[in-house]
């Protein structure tokens, strides 16, 4: 039972602290409670999905699928983030300006809720696929299903409690650097997701590894920790990387701050709001 | 799944995974970058590498305690 809510926690701690992110990334951004459901419940429902023809499909292509399918997942995810540290280059301090003068829930812009819908269901996608497929399967088993799928389920539940944690945190983060906080942690995440589909690239034969192991960290900090998995979604750790990986996870913190210059111009009347919010 | 693989390093290794398992598995290396679902009673292909020598770690996500080592050794007449 341990053993399973263990198993379960791992799966479902990635998909936690993405949502706890993206969360508190989008605070102030009024409905984006909904929309967030609304990629959880879209996700749980794609996962299924794929949970359900999993067999099928690792029998008809060898698992080169799943793999393209993952990567697919990964870069869409790094596409809408990516596209959320540009918005927030230009709306954060309006949006800051705002919550602090007005509170929470404000509307403001052109608003990104789809992109929070797209980019919820895709965490989701990826990591509950294998959690529904592994719930399924213990829970068909018979023989000791029931205890076993009480353990899957609390380890669900404390893979979602550490992200609320999270997200707290986040929150404790004074208002005036919160969104410059958040977005440098968004630029961390997005580099390592991407770092994650270069190697579900490079399973697929699609990529080159360009060398395994270029470093090895795994004596510093293993990757199988709870801290080195915790880092591993936030800062996209990994003890003994692929130079694809790197050159992936380089890539993309590079094209992300260039993107952000050139496209992210900070709001019209920046001053104004800022002297508002101080009053 | 052997405790122990030994693969030559340089060139690129075809793994064939099977579960003979009732329940699914799903074979993943942190090391390799590795992780793909193996259904009950299929088998699955992985490429890895090439590989420079080293130990390699391996496990079951589905089930921690299937683990395994594979090392990779340097080809004869080659320095690495």
């Amino acid at each position: 039972m341990l053993a399973t809510a263990i198993i379960l926690f791992r799966e479902v701690l990635e998909a936690s602290l993405i949502i706890a992110i993206v969360m508190g990334a989008s605070r102030g951004i009024a409905r984006r409670g909904r929309w967030v459901a609304g990629g959880i419940v879209l996700g749980v429902l794609g996962a299924s999905l794929v949970a359900l023809l999993a067999s099928d499909l690792a029998l008809r292509f060898q698992g080169k699928l799943s793999a393209i399918l993952n990567a697919i997942i990964l870069l869409s995810a790094v596409a809408v983030l990516t596209w959320h540290n540009v918005w927030m280059k230009s709306h954060g301090r309006k949006l800051a300006a705002e919550i602090s003068t007005v509170g929470e829930d404000v509307q403001t812009g052109r608003q990104p809720l789809t992109a929070l819908m797209l980019l919820t269901f895709a965490a989701v996608m990826r990591e509950g696929s294998e959690a529904v497929l592994f719930i399924w399967a213990i829970a068909t088993s018979g023989n000791e299903g029931l205890s076993m799928t009480l353990g899957g389920l609390s380890g669900v539940v404390a893979g979602v409690f550490v992200g609320t944690l999270l997200y707290r945190g986040l929150l404790g983060i004074p208002l005036r650097y919160f969104f410059s906080f958040t977005s440098w942690l968004i630029l961390l995440v997005t580099a390592g997701l991407s770092a994650q589909a270069a190697g579900f690239l490079n399973q697929a034969d699609l990529l080159p590894s360009l060398g395994t192991a270029l470093w090895d960290t795994s004596s510093l900090l293993s990757q199988v920790s709870l801290l080195g998995q915790l880092l591993h979604t936030l800062i996209g750790y990994v003890a003994r990387p692929s130079g694809i990986e790197v050159v992936f996870y380089g890539g993309t913190i590079l094209i992300v701050l260039l993107l952000m210059r050139m496209f992210g111009a900070p709001s019209p009347h920046p001053l104004r709001h800022q002297q508002a919010s101080s009053q | 799944m052997p405790e122990q693989l030994v693969l030559p390093s340089g060139v690129k290794v075809k793994l064939t995974i099977a579960n003979e398992d009732a329940l699914p598995a799903e074979f993943e290396s942190y090391d390799l970058s590795r992780e793909i679902i193996v259904p009950v009673n299929h088998a699955v292909t992985v490429f890895v590498g090439p590989l420079s020598a080293g130990q390699y770690e391996f496990f079951n996500d589905f089930n921690p305690v299937m683990r395994g080592t594979i090392i990779v050794k340097p080809r004869n007449g080659e320095r690495n």
